[in-house]
C-alpha cells in the first residue's frame, strides 16, 4: 500500500527525503554536532567502565574478608586477655575511731602488679647465700603486696536476758553492772529497767501475766 | 568504504567509522525532525539523541543493506521526535468523525521544489503535521499511524484530510508566486 502510495506520490516525497538544509538558514555544521555526540558517547563508555570495575573491586574485597572474619575475632580476644592486668584490692588496715563515734570506712586501692621476671642466675645465686631452702627459681613471681585485709569490727548483740540468766553477771564490768537494776516485781506484772547513768532513759517491757 | 564493515566498526566503538556514517546520514535526519518539530535546535538535539540511541543500540542491527540502514536510523529518529512532542504537549489530537478525504494533488506538489514542500509542511499545526507526515511521507498506514500516536484510525484519517485540505490552501494562496518563480 505505501508503495503505492509513493508511486501515486511521484517525485514529491523523493525530493523531500533527499533535501539535506533549508535554503536561508545557516548551513549545519556537521563537525561541531558530531563533538557534542562524541563527548556524549564518550561520557557514557566513562561511566560505564567505572561500574564494573567498582563493583568487581568490591565483591572481591568481600571475598578475601570473609575467611579473615572469624580468625580476626580470636585474635582480638587473645589481645584483650593479654591486656588483662591483675588487681590486688589493697585494704588499709584499720578502720579509725574518731572523737565523734563516727567510724571511717576502709579505703580499697587497687593497683597494678608488674609481671617481674626473675633471671634464673640471679636467682639460684640468691640461693646459695642467704637462704637456699626457702627461695625456689619457680616461685618467680612472687606477689609484692600481700593481702592484708582486716575483718569488719562486730559488735555482739546480746538480749539483757541472756547476760542475767546466764549469770554473767560477774563478767559485767562494774560500771554496766551499776547501770542495770532490777525492779520488784509488782502485782501481775514483771518489769525489767534498764537505765544508764540519768534516770532519764528507761525501757519498761510488759510481759504476760502467765 | 563498504557499509558493512564501517557498521561493524562502529559496533566496536570505532570512532573514525561512527564520524563517517554520521557525516553520511546527520544532515538527512536533521531535515527529518525538522519536519516534526519546527525548532531547528530542539531539531539538532533530537537528531544527536537519535544518533546516540543509534550507536549505542547498534550490537542489536542486523544490517541487510543501505535501506535498512536508512529506515532504521529514520524509525529512531521518529520516535525521538514523537516522545519529545509527547513530553512538551505540543500536539493534542482530538479524536474527530472521519470526514471525506480531501484529496491534494500529487502534480501540483510535484511542481513545487524539495524546500517549497518542506516549507509547506511545517507551517501545518503540530497534529495534523505530524498524521502528514507518518502517512504521505514515512508511507505508514492509517492502523500504524493510528497505533503509534495512541489514537483510532478514524482520528487519523480526518487529522489527515484537514491536513491535506489546509495545504491545499496554503498551496492555491502561494501559487502565483510559485508561478512567478518558475517563469523567471
Amino acid at each position: 500500500m505505501s508503495q503505492e502510495r509513493v508511486n501515486e506520490a511521484g517525485g514529491w516525497k523523493s525530493k523531500l527525503e533527499e533535501l539535506d538544509m533549508v535554503p536561508g538558514e545557516p548551513v549545519f555544521n556537521t563537525g561541531a554536532a558530531w563533538e557534542k555526540l562524541e563527548e556524549r558517547i564518550a561520557g557514557k563508555k566513562r561511566t560505564v567502565v567505572p561500574l564494573w570495575y567498582w563493583l568487581v573491586a568490591a565483591c572481591l574485597i568481600l571475598a578475601l574478608m570473609i575467611p579473615f572474619i572469624p580468625a580476626k575475632k580470636t585474635n582480638t580476644n587473645v589481645v584483650l586477655q593479654e591486656k588483662k592486668q591483675p588487681t590486688e584490692k589493697i585494704v588499709t588496715p584499720k578502720p579509725k575511731e574518731n572523737n565523734h563515734g563516727i567510724v571511717k570506712l576502709p579505703v580499697i586501692y587497687k593497683r597494678k602488679i608488674k609481671n617481674i621476671k626473675v633471671v634464673a642466675p640471679a636467682v639460684a645465686a640468691i640461693k646459695e647465700e642467704i637462704t637456699p631452702e626457702i627461695i625456689q627459681p619457680d616461685t618467680a613471681a612472687v606477689p609484692l603486696v600481700v593481702n592484708v585485709v582486716t575483718p569488719r569490727r562486730k559488735l555482739q548483740v546480746v538480749h539483757i536476758n541472756e547476760i542475767t540468766e546466764q549469770g554473767n553477771q560477774e563478767e559485767l564490768t562494774q560500771h554496766t553492772r551499776s547501770n542495770i537494776r532490777f525492779n520488784e516485781h509488782k502485782g501481775d506484772d514483771f518489769t525489767k529497767a534498764y537505765a544508764t547513768n540519768t534516770s532519764d532513759n528507761i525501757i519498761k517491757i510488759k510481759l504476760p501475766s502467765n | 568504504m563498504d557499509m558493512q564493515e564501517l557498521i561493524r566498526k562502529a559496533r566496536n566503538a570505532d570512532a573514525a567509522a561512527q564520524k563517517y556514517l554520521f557525516e553520511q546520514w546527520s544532515a538527512k535526519m536533521l531535515m527529518l525532525c525538522r519536519r516534526y518539530v519546527k525548532n531547528a535546535e530542539d531539531a539538532e538535539e533530537l537528531m544527536l539523541n537519535g544518533f546516540f540511541k543509534f550507536f549505542t543500540h547498534l550490537s542489536s542491527f542486523n544490517y541487510q543493506g543501505d535501506a535498512s540502514l536508512q529506515a532504521w536510523l529514520k524509525k529512531i529518529m521518529i520516535n525521538e521526535c514523537l516522545m519529545f512532542m509527547r513530553k512538551k504537549n505540543l500536539f493534542v489530537i482530538v479524536s474527530e468523525k472521519r470526514q471525506d478525504e480531501i484529496s491534494i494533488e500529487d502534480e501540483a506538489l510535484n511542481n513545487l521544489s524539495a524546500a517549497e514542500i518542506f516549507n509547506l509542511i511545517i507551517q501545518l499545526p503540530a497534529g495534523y503535521r505530524t498524521v502528514f507526515n507518518l502517512y504521505a511521507v514515512e508511507g505508514m498506514s492509517h492502523k500504524e499511524v493510528a497505533k503509534l500516536l495512541g489514537i483510532s484510525e478514524g482520528t487519523s484519517k480526518s487529522q489527515l484530510s484537514k491536513a491535506k485540505a489546509m495545504l491545499q490552501k496554503m498551496y492555491t494562496q502561494n501559487q502565483s508566486n510559485y508561478v512567478t518563480r518558475k517563469s523567471q
